[in-house]
């Protein structure tokens, strides 16, 4: 939720890049070119400082992504605001995350409809313009795969080999979003967790994307083999920081295990999450804030120690 | 779920300047696309229909390494212009409820049962040292919130139910500051 703060918490497992293309009939990259600043909102005090502002001009040098080029101008405009004021409730924070446009910077333009005359949306494309339009090539390509028998593997290859670890959080949200089954993505799942070279905000975000889709009853008849994957991750992460992000994540599965109306087919899963989190106190040496989250679920699950 | 903001502190402090958001606290908290609940509502079916409702809050607050106060002493020294300190603490009440949506056209205030309520608070006050790397340079890097117990009805005060909101209906003071 947006409440003074930021998005709801789930989502960054629910939406990203691909929703964006998903969305879009056509992406074209290019630089800004043109560039014009109207400053529409500033501070208060002795010495103002712009708050909000709108920005607009034109898409030099546009590389089509996905659809063909819009006819020449590629005009634009885009709406930015000051990072000391809260977040816009209607852009989502990996938009926000991106920062701001500047003169003669790479953007990527997303247009909704082939026939549109300026783009919805604009995004600044960072620090590696050409890493992310990889990336975005890549999961147009995957998205233009009609078929879900043939767009399913192609997401699944991607995930277990994508280049970057957005690229790979893209196809695990895409994945989920389109219903696969636990059994077929497991595989991969484990074979991320085995792999050194995965790195921990990977491992974070895969862990996290789990455990919300299990909370979601996304894997149905499944749910039990994917809260012991939690629950094996749990145990195995290799510090304090990562088993108190796993923690959290599993109370809220036990959140939605501990919820009334039928209860008595979720306590298996909560029984799972319970051996695992007394199998951790066990081998001791845990962080305060490790030890806190302990003690809060005690008040509610006595059987955890 | 209703919710509204109780208090806030969001300051923000470079070498030579102090950047303040305010709001008109009490406010509701939420935003302009389900006021005024705080977040999407469920819809009793029928008869005896249960619906379990989730509540969740991430607040949020960004500042930048750098003052952006043009007015502000440009280095050297190299502390000059850099962030500094960062005060965030917000007070929260939320409440469960139902509502009678007939009457909620012509009796607003009164088309609400008020089930439960808590309040709940969280605070983050950080020291910035920007000779450390982008990761280490806030202390502390965390701080758990409060949650208070929760009341059954509801409890002292009133939601606030208009249409202003934070994330939109707030100001922001830019003023020089003593050196730090």
């Amino acid at each position: 939720m947006n409440a003074f703060a930021g998005s709801s918490a789930d989502e960054i497992y629910r939406s990203g890049p691909e929703s964006l293309i998903a969305a879009s009939q056509v992406v074209v990259a290019g630089r800004v070119a043109h560039y014009a600043r109207q400053v529409t909102s500033e501070s208060a005090g002795a010495e103002p400082i712009p708050l909000t502002w709108t920005l607009s001009g034109h898409i030099g040098q546009p590389i089509a992504i996905k659809g063909g080029l819009p006819t020449p101008p590629l005009v634009f405009s885009r709406r930015e605001r000051s990072m000391l004021v809260p977040p816009d409730p209607d852009v989502p924070d990996w938009q926000s995350d991106l920062g701001e446009v500047r003169p003669d910077g790479p953007v990527v333009a997303f247009y909704g409809a082939a026939t549109d005359q300026r783009p919805g949306t604009v995004l600044p494309a960072g620090e590696d313009p050409a890493a992310l339009v990889a990336l975005l090539r890549d999961l147009a390509t995957i998205q233009a795969i009609k078929s879900p028998e043939q767009r399913t593997p192609a997401w699944l290859d991607y995930l277990r080999r994508g280049g970057s670890e957005a690229g790979r959080m893209a196809a695990l949200r895409s994945l989920i979003g389109m219903g696969v089954s636990w059994s077929t993505l497991a595989p991969v799942l484990d074979h991320l967790s085995a792999d050194p070279a995965t790195g921990a905000r990977l491992r974070e975000f895969t862990f996290g994307i789990v455990a919300f889709a299990v909370a979601q009853e996304r894997f149905g008849e499944q749910q039990g083999p994917a809260v012991q994957f939690l629950c094996r991750a749990f145990l195995a992460a290799p510090d304090a920081a990562t088993a108190l992000m796993d923690l959290l994540h599993l109370k809220l599965v036990l959140r939605y295990t501990g919820q009334t109306e039928g209860r008595a087919a979720r306590l298996p899963l909560e029984r799972q999450i319970i051996d695992a989190l007394n199998q951790r106190a066990a081998a001791g040496a845990w962080s305060a804030e490790l030890a806190e989250q302990y003690r809060q679920i005690r008040r509610t699950h006595p059987a955890v120690r | 779920m209703l919710q509204t903001v109780l208090t806030n502190d969001r300051r923000t402090r470079y070498t030579h300047t102090l950047i303040e958001v305010t709001v008109n606290a009490p406010i509701r908290d939420g935003d302009a696309n389900n006021k005024p609940y705080y977040d999407m509502v469920a819809t009793f079916a029928n008869d005896g229909d249960q619906k379990t409702v989730h509540h969740e809050d991430s607040p949020g607050q960004g500042a930048t390494w750098t003052d952006p106060r043009p007015g502000a002493p440009a280095p050297p020294p190299s502390k000059h212009r850099q962030l500094r300190q960062v005060f965030f603490s917000n007070g929260f009440r939320a409440w469960l409820v139902a509502r009678n949506l007939e009457w909620s056209g012509h009796h607003k205030d009164d088309s609400f049962i008020f089930l439960r309520n808590f309040d709940w608070s969280m605070s983050l006050n950080v020291t910035v040292d920007m000779t450390k790397a982008v990761g280490a340079r806030g202390t502390p890097a965390s701080n758990p919130p409060t949650v208070g117990a929760v009341g059954v009805g509801k409890g002292g005060g009133s939601p606030n139910l208009a249409d202003p909101y934070p994330n939109v209906d707030h100001q922001v003071t830019t003023n020089p500051a003593p050196a730090l």
